[in-house]
This record gives structure tokens, sequence and C-alpha cells, in this order.
């Protein structure tokens, strides 16, 4: 059977669906949790299988996706933790998937399946420090369970409705080609690389704890547990 | 595609129609079933055509009989079901609905010629077992036309089932959800435009409906028929029925996440529920593992721990 070659038209054509799919869907608030932060988005489905198989430029179409949902009322300073969390969201999970195997993504193995569930995981914490903690550290917004809320969207979501597709399109019916993995300009040990990111996932709970529960007292402590966070976000990306 | 793939495909098409209460909400109460059954068909199938326009190439005698097949089952599924309900206490109309489970594999045993594994003639009389412990062993208020609709609509969904399941191995996934979706609206638009004439146009479309019909529409119908298509391609029917059975359990969970979404239904769970909702997850459970290969992977690492010792 042929494969679904990502051609670059093609490829355009996706990248174009993810954009306004992302931003108009997002403008289709169907039950608003923190009005003006965040609602139930099923759309947030998208990011992960997208970044999976076009790697940087679905980051790319899901950040300015995002923008553009914010340009029909919403548009704010705030918006650009919106826009860098969107690309993390898509971006992050292409550059976990090769350190863990060589394999293009797929979930034929319950081992795959186990690692699209971890960098699921963990991308959802990364969106949820971009998002939630920046908005109380840099903008002074804190509500009750935005944090949990947005972990929940980016979590459940790319499980739920984003991993079924994922499975479909790497199926023999459709068997996408995903884009190659591009080699890294930060030149350490996928062993290594592993292991900064199980540190990144512990700093990231920290994070989450603190902001989710509004503890002020550890606010300076988690500011410092964001240079770390910085660092392993860039040896992870770069 | 491996089981534990279609698996997932069609629990994600079960927790798409279990979750669908949450958005329901939006819905205005004046608006019938059949209108929003049209409404929710008209727009997936608008939605599907724009996304799959190059597929309709491919458009064949087979593809276009076998999704109005489809289609018109499932619109019989979803009237009986309609009067069904009406006419009987929810209790009553899900032990009938979840008869379901009995008649998949009578029917797949008749087509194919093919006898359910053990373990899925278990997990059957767990699941049973567990609907009838939700609603507390009551087998009273069964009105003869009312259980005469639930059995209609039970014999319909697993005859969609089965033939689903065959059509899906031969035809192309997508034009059979579209087809088949188109079929759909098409019916209960006409239905409701004789039950109600002219309603479309009367209904007052604020941003909150607007939202929740988007949204139902593609997740309730375009996304869940597209993948139940693809999801049938490879799986079981008998599979595909013990996940179904499954919606509920995960109702249920919802309600105690989302009590809100659910007008508090969470209020109303008793130790049977409970129970019941348990006994109906290990049943499904019990039909999905492969233990074969749990008890092969076992030995070779006990194989693996003699060894080192």
């Amino acid at each position: 059977m042929p494969r679904l070659e990502t051609k670059k038209r093609y490829q355009f054509f996706i990248i174009i669906m993810a954009f306004l799919i992302h931003g108009l869907g997002i403008y289709f608030k169907v039950m608003v949790l923190v009005p003006g932060f965040t609602e139930v988005r099923p759309i947030n489905a998208v990011p992960v299988p997208t970044g999976l198989f076009f790697g940087p430029v679905a980051g790319i179409a899901c950040a300015f996706g995002n923008l553009l949902a914010d340009c029909f009322g919403q548009l704010a300073p705030s918006s650009s933790v919106g826009f860098i969390g969107n690309f993390m969201a898509a971006y992050l999970p292409y550059k976990l998937w090769y350190l863990y195997t060589e394999e293009e993504p797929n979930v034929h193995s319950i081992k795959n399946l186990v690692i699209y569930t971890w960098i699921t995981f963990v991308a959802a914490l990364a969106v949820t420090w971009m998002i939630g903690s920046t908005l109380w550290t840099i903008f002074g917004v804190w509500t009750e369970q935005l944090s949990l809320f947005i972990f929940f969207n980016d979590f459940c979501f790319p499980m739920a409705f984003g991993l079924p597709v994922f499975i479909v399109m790497t199926s023999p019916l459709v068997n996408i080609v995903s884009v190659k993995p591009v080699k890294s300009f930060i030149p350490l040990s996928v062993r290594t690389k592993r292991m900064c990111t199980i540190v990144y996932t512990v700093i990231l709970m920290i994070i989450f704890y603190i902001t989710h529960y509004g503890i002020g007292e550890l606010k300076t402590f988690m500011m410092i547990l964001y240079i770390p966070a910085v660092i392993i976000t860039l040896i992870l990306t770069l | 595609m491996n089981k534990h793939e279609s698996n997932i495909v069609v629990f994600s098409v079960m927790l798409c129609w279990a979750s669908a209460y949450v958005f329901i909400k939006g819905l205005p109460p004046d608006l019938s079933d059949f209108g929003y059954l049209a409404l929710m068909n008209g727009i997936a199938a608008v939605i599907l055509a724009i996304f799959f326009f190059p597929k309709f190439r491919k458009l064949n005698k087979s593809n276009i009989v076998h999704g109005i097949i489809l289609g018109l089952l499932m619109t019989l599924v979803l009237v009986f079901e309609k009067q069904g309900v009406d006419r009987l206490t929810a209790s009553s109309a899900s032990i009938l609905t979840s008869l379901d489970i009995i008649i998949v594999p009578f029917f797949t045993f008749i087509i194919h010629r093919k006898i359910p594994q053990k373990r899925q003639l278990l997990a059957i009389s767990i699941i049973l077992t567990g609907v009838l412990v939700t609603n507390g062993f009551s087998f009273k208020d069964f009105p003869i036309v009312g259980t005469i609709f639930m059995l209609a609509d039970c014999m319909c969904m697993s005859l969609y089932t089965v033939v689903a399941n065959m059509y899906c191995k031969n035809d192309d996934a997508i034009l059979l959800a579209v087809n088949q979706i188109i079929v759909m609206a098409v019916v209960a638009m006409i239905v409701w435009t004789i039950e109600e004439p002219g309603m479309i146009f009367k209904l007052n479309y604020t941003p909150t409906l607007a939202s929740s019909l988007f949204v139902l529409a593609f997740f309730t119908k375009a996304y869940a028929y597209i993948l139940l298509m693809y999801g049938e391609a490879y799986a079981e029917p008998v599979d595909v029925v013990i996940i179904f059975a499954l919606e509920p359990v995960v109702t249920m969970f919802l309600a105690v996440c989302i009590p809100s979404a659910f007008g508090g239904v969470e209020e109303s769970f008793s130790v049977m529920t409970l129970v019941g909702a348990l006994l109906i997850a290990v049943g499904a459970v019990i039909a999905e593992l492969n233990y074969g290969r749990i008890f092969q992977r076992l030995r070779r690492i006990r194989r693996r721990f003699n060894a080192k010792t």
C-alpha cells in the first residue's frame, strides 16, 4: 500500500488546516472554565499528533492558530505566553519522541504507546508551566484551578482524541510519512537528555504544585526553578 | 492496526458519545430530536464534505449503497431509541439497550459462523450482571410497546455493528462515514420539516447554540463516525460492542469529574451503581486482555530470573 507522502504542497495544506482548526476551534467556546483564560478545549488534541508528524512547522501553525483565536477579543500582552505555550505543545513531543526511539512516530507497540503517553504528559506540564505559572509570576494573574484546567486540556484531549487520530494516520490505510528528526545543536548524549527529561518533569511538577495551590511564600523558590526549567527546555528543543 | 490500537479508536468513539451530554446542555430545550439530528448531521456532512472533497472521486456504487444502508440503520436506531426511552423508565431502557452485547455475537455467528471466545463469553456475562446490579435487579416497568421499540433499537444497533464491520473491510472508511452521515441528515431533515415546518429558519442561533452545535457535530458525528469506520475495519464486532458497554461507566466518571455539566447526577450514585459500573469495567478488561501474551511474558521473565539465580 502506498504511503501518504507529505509533499510540500500537501504539507502546506495540512498546516493551513491545523492553523485554521486550532485558531477557529478555540473560538468555539463551549464550556468556559476560567473566563478570559481557559475553557474546555477539545481542539487541544491537535498539537501532539501534528507535532509528531510535521515537527516545527506544526508548532508554528498551532502557535499562530492560538494567536488568531486571541485576536477575536482576547489579544493582550499575556497572549505571548499562549503563543510560546502552543508552539511547545506541538514541538516538544516531536523532539522528545526521538529521544526514546528511532522509529517513526507510531503506537503499533505497547512500548511506543507508553512513549506517546509520557511525552504528552511532559508536554502538558511544560505548557501548564509556560501559560499557568508565567501568567501568575509575570502578569500577576492567578485563578484557582487555572493550571489544572490547562493541564487537563493539554493531557486528556491529546490522549482521548489525538491518540486515535494518530493511530488512524499511522495505520496501513493511511500510513503517513512523518518529517525526519532534526539534528540537535546541543551535543549531549541521548542518555543525558533522557535524564534531563526526568529532572525537567520533576521541576515542572513542583512548579505545577506551587502554582495550582497559589503558595505565595514559595513564589521566589518557584522563580528560581524557572532557571533550570528554561535551560532544560533549551537543551531538549534546540 | 493492532488490537490495542483498534480498541483505543473504538474507545475514543464511545468517549465522544458518552461525553455528548456536556455539550447538549447548550442546546435550546424546544429543539426537537429530529431537529437536533438534522442540524448535527447536516453540519457534520458539510464539514466532512469540505475536508474530504478530493475523496469523492473514489465514490462507487458499493460505497454509496453501503453508506445508505448504514445511514438508514443508524437512523432507525435513533428513532426506536427515542420512542423506547419515551415509554420506559431509564433503568428499564438501559437494561434493554445492553442486550446488544448478546445479539451481536449471535449475528456474528449467523453471518460469519464464528463462535465468540471463552473470555468474551465470560466478559459478556460479567457485563450483563453489572448492568443488572446497576439497575438494582429491577424487572418491573416493561410496558409492551416501549419494550418492543427498545428491542428493535437493540436489533438495529447490533445489525449496524456487524454490517459496518463487514463493509469497512472492503470500502473506503471515510466515504462510508460521509455517505451515512449525509443519509442520516437528509432523513432527519425530511422528518423534521414534516414535524415542524420551517423550524430551521425560526431557531435563534445564539453564539452558545452555534458553539454547541459545531462541537457536537464535529466530535459526536464527523470525528466519531470516521473513527468508528476505521476502528470497525480492524476490530471484531464483539470487541466493539463490549467497549460500547462501557458508556454508562464513562458517563458516570464524567459526572463525577464535571458534576455541573450533568446536573448533579453524582448525588444519585449508590453503592450498587458503583459495584455495577465496576463489574462492567472488569468485564471489558477481561474481554480485551491478551492472556496468551501476558502468560508468555511472565514465563519469559521467570525463565530469565531462574537463569540468573
